[in-house]
């Protein structure tokens, strides 16, 4: 159960992220599973300050032509695009319900209600969008919220460089979609400001945590493993389960991290974005840093 | 795994889903439009060749009554007035002789029930030149008078067999009523009897 998703469920075969340093942009094979091409354009430091609250994008000139020049090269004659913004700009909460109204406008108003008591802001001015799934004794919602003000200047941003963003969601969520999450998967994704943390299993997030980064992405692999530690045994002591298995994503050197996570935990280690599902790169643009564009088109 | 959060203001809608959702339904009614306008179409040439044959009887009919109107104007003349006095006169005759009791009566009585009887028969020339029976019957009950009219229509020597008046008969004892038709008598038997 979804609000604002795409009507029938489809998604287009374009997706672009604004980050705090750069317009990543890549294009989905027509099968679905894997990016065929992808590129990246570097923003200059002060460009884009991802906030809740606050304007994000201080220059429009320099975004515009930085999302004309990153889609440019892979959209072909496509204008529909996947826009992923940064997790800091969107907050993400997980809400537990015995159950949920049948009418779309009612569970959402159920949602927007349970909404109010954690947000900064006032929710009428906000847009929200949850995806509900079921397991166990109840159902869970895993909302999305993001200021009007906020989401308008991002969703302008797309249109001024001739693109229709007709899909809009957090680099974490989209993320998740490059994550195979059968089995207890902790997946960490590091940005410039913020560390965003989700367990899955079974096709379900069961832990969601978006937590400050001071140190940026010079953060070491115990620092990282010292973050993520206590999400980890929160986990395990409300479920009984271990982790399985570590996807990482954000770092260039996750061989580095690895070590101190599987010492933590047990689990295999490994980047979320594989080899095997980005093709021709063009630009700056590192897999490591691709984990929103390709989760977002091979969900 | 695959997350539906979607916070656009205007969401995505692929239309080429739309297409293999909506597809045969949309193809099924278009089809079944095409197949009304042929229909439409056809019906339309059909009624064309119509129009023309019905100019055409029209445009005759606008040739023999100028005809006639000509030929009537010919008659009309003080030369010939006699003479078209005289053939009206004539051919009156001769359609009044031509009118066969005996032969009438046949026809009646195929189609007159057993429970009615005639009290009054009256044939008289109509403005089309028909011959037109207007006659009086008696009976038990409304029925038998309704009876023959609908076995008149069955008739092919009476046309347009109408029940114009009914009323109770003069000695209070039945119904009687007045029926109207048109008699039509066989080619052969025109020359009378």
């Amino acid at each position: 159960m979804t609000t604002g998703s795409t009507k029938f469920g489809a998604r287009p075969a374009l997706a672009c992220e604004i980050a705090a340093d750069r317009v990543l942009a890549g294009r989905s094979a027509d099968a679905g599973r894997m990016v065929e091409m992808c590129s990246a354009q570097e923003l200059a430091p002060g460009t884009v300050v991802p906030d809740l609250i606050e304007p994000n994008l201080r220059d429009g000139t320099a975004i515009r032509q930085a999302i004309e020049s990153a889609l440019g090269g892979v959209s072909g004659r496509s204008r529909d695009v996947i826009a992923i913004l940064p997790d800091t700009a969107v907050r993400v909460v997980l809400m537990d319900f015995e159950t949920l109204p049948s009418k779309p406008e009612e569970a959402e108003a159920v949602v927007r209600f349970r909404l109010k008591k954690s947000l900064p802001f006032n929710l009428d001015d906000a847009r929200v969008s949850y995806h509900a799934q079921t397991g166990g004794t109840g159902l869970r919602a895993i909302a999305a919220v993001v200021l009007k003000s906020v989401l308008q200047e991002y969703e302008s941003a797309f249109r001024d460089a001739g693109y229709n963003p007709g899909v809009v969601m957090p680099s974490m969520l989209a993320a998740l979609g490059a994550a195979d999450a059968e089995k207890p998967t902790l997946v960490v994704k590091v940005d410039a400001r913020s560390i965003g943390i989700a367990i899955l299993d079974q096709e379900q997030v069961l832990l969601f945590r978006t937590l400050e980064n001071v140190r940026g992405i010079t953060i070491s692999g115990e620092q990282l493993a010292e973050e993520v530690y206590p999400s980890v045994v929160f986990f395990q002591d409300t479920y009984n389960l271990n982790i399985d298995r570590i996807y990482v994503a954000g770092l260039p050197e996750t061989v580095g991290a690895a070590p101190a996570l599987k010492a933590q935990t047990g689990a295999t280690v490994a980047e979320l974005v594989a080899a095997s599902q980005i093709g021709a790169v063009t630009g700056s643009a590192p897999r490591w840093r691709m984990a929103g564009v390709v989760g977002a088109l091979i969900a | 795994m695959r997350l539906d959060i979607n916070l656009a203001t205007r969401p995505y809608e692929d239309a080429r889903e739309f297409w293999a959702r909506w597809g045969i339904g949309v193809g099924l009614l278009g089809l079944l439009t095409a197949v009304l306008l042929g229909f439409a179409v056809l019906g339309w040439v059909k009624a064309g060749r119509d129009r023309q044959a019905i100019q055409h009887l029209q445009q005759q009919i606008a040739d023999r009554d100028r005809e006639r109107a000509a030929a009537e104007q010919l008659l009309a003349l003080d030369a010939n007035r006699s003479t078209r006095d005289q053939s009206q006169f004539l051919n009156e005759l001769i359609q009044r002789k031509a009118f066969s009791w005996t032969r009438v009566f046949e026809d009646l009585e195929k189609v007159m029930p057993s429970s009615l009887h005639v009290v009054a028969l009256k044939p008289e020339l109509n403005d089309q030149n028909q011959l037109e029976l207007e006659m009086k019957v008696a009976a038990d009950n409304r029925a038998g008078a309704v009876d023959l009219v609908h076995r008149m229509e069955g008739s092919k020597h009476f046309q347009g067999a109408q029940l114009v008046q009914e009323g109770s008969s003069e000695n209070g004892a039945g119904v009687s009523a007045t029926i109207v038709a048109v008699y039509v008598p066989d080619a052969g038997n025109r020359s009378g009897k």
